[in-house]
């Protein structure tokens, strides 16, 4: 069977969505600079598909 | 925690987490990390990877800076965690940046809250699509 899909690609995306709110308190020059920070971290993923890759996938019905 | 990308850390740490396990699963309450004396360095220095925290916010370039190179001389950490995967983490540092204030000292307070089981899950689903395709390709063009 001759190659028709050279390319096949998949991209998978773990976007870390961060939120992230520093407060940072300047004073006088001898006293201590103070930052807080806090993060929160929530997971997300995202499948990105080729569109070649999608045509594959609507034309061979049993891949998924 | 996620294997950051350009980030330096010496000193040795010592400290207590109380893992208990019942009818409710893994939990930690009061686990405890201290930095030993002298303290240590952290040296953070982004790479192209690290332009998402640096983009977050520009009172995030303040605390870049200061990270790129700090010396702490008190490291001290306290950890939850719960059955359900939540893991929340307070981290005070106290030291001086000498790059960026010389003499002055530098307090940090760190809290990090975050569901480690989703976490978990997440990866294990990222690496489920990929098998999963591969065999069905593999599959499909057997026949």
């Amino acid at each position: 069977m001759k190659c028709r899909y050279k390319i096949l690609s998949l991209i998978v995306i773990s976007a870390m969505l961060g939120g992230c709110a520093p407060t940072v308190k300047v004073e006088a020059p001898d006293k201590p600079i103070t930052i807080n920070l806090n993060v929160k971290i929530e997971h997300e993923i995202r499948v990105k598909v080729d569109r070649e890759l999608d045509q594959l996938i609507s034309q061979e019905k049993g891949l998924f | 925690m996620h294997g950051f990308e350009g980030l330096n850390a010496t000193g040795k740490v010592s400290g207590t987490i109380p893992v208990r396990l019942d009818s409710k699963g893994v939990s930690v309450r009061k686990g405890r990390i201290r930095a030993d004396k002298p303290g240590g360095a952290i040296n953070y220095i982004p790479d192209e990877k690290g332009e998402a925290v640096k983009s977050a916010s520009i009172k995030s370039e303040v605390l870049l800076n200061l990270l790129r190179d700090f010396r702490y001389d008190v490291l001290d950490a306290e950890t939850e965690y719960k059955p359900d995967g939540q893991l929340l983490m307070k981290m005070q540092l106290k030291g001086k940046s000498p790059q960026q204030y010389k003499e002055r000292p530098v307090h940090l307070n760190l809290t990090l809250d975050q569901n480690i089981l989703s976490l978990l899950k997440s990866l294990r689903s990222v690496n489920g699509v990929n098998e999963r395709i591969d065999r069905k390709v593999r599959q499909s063009y057997k026949q």
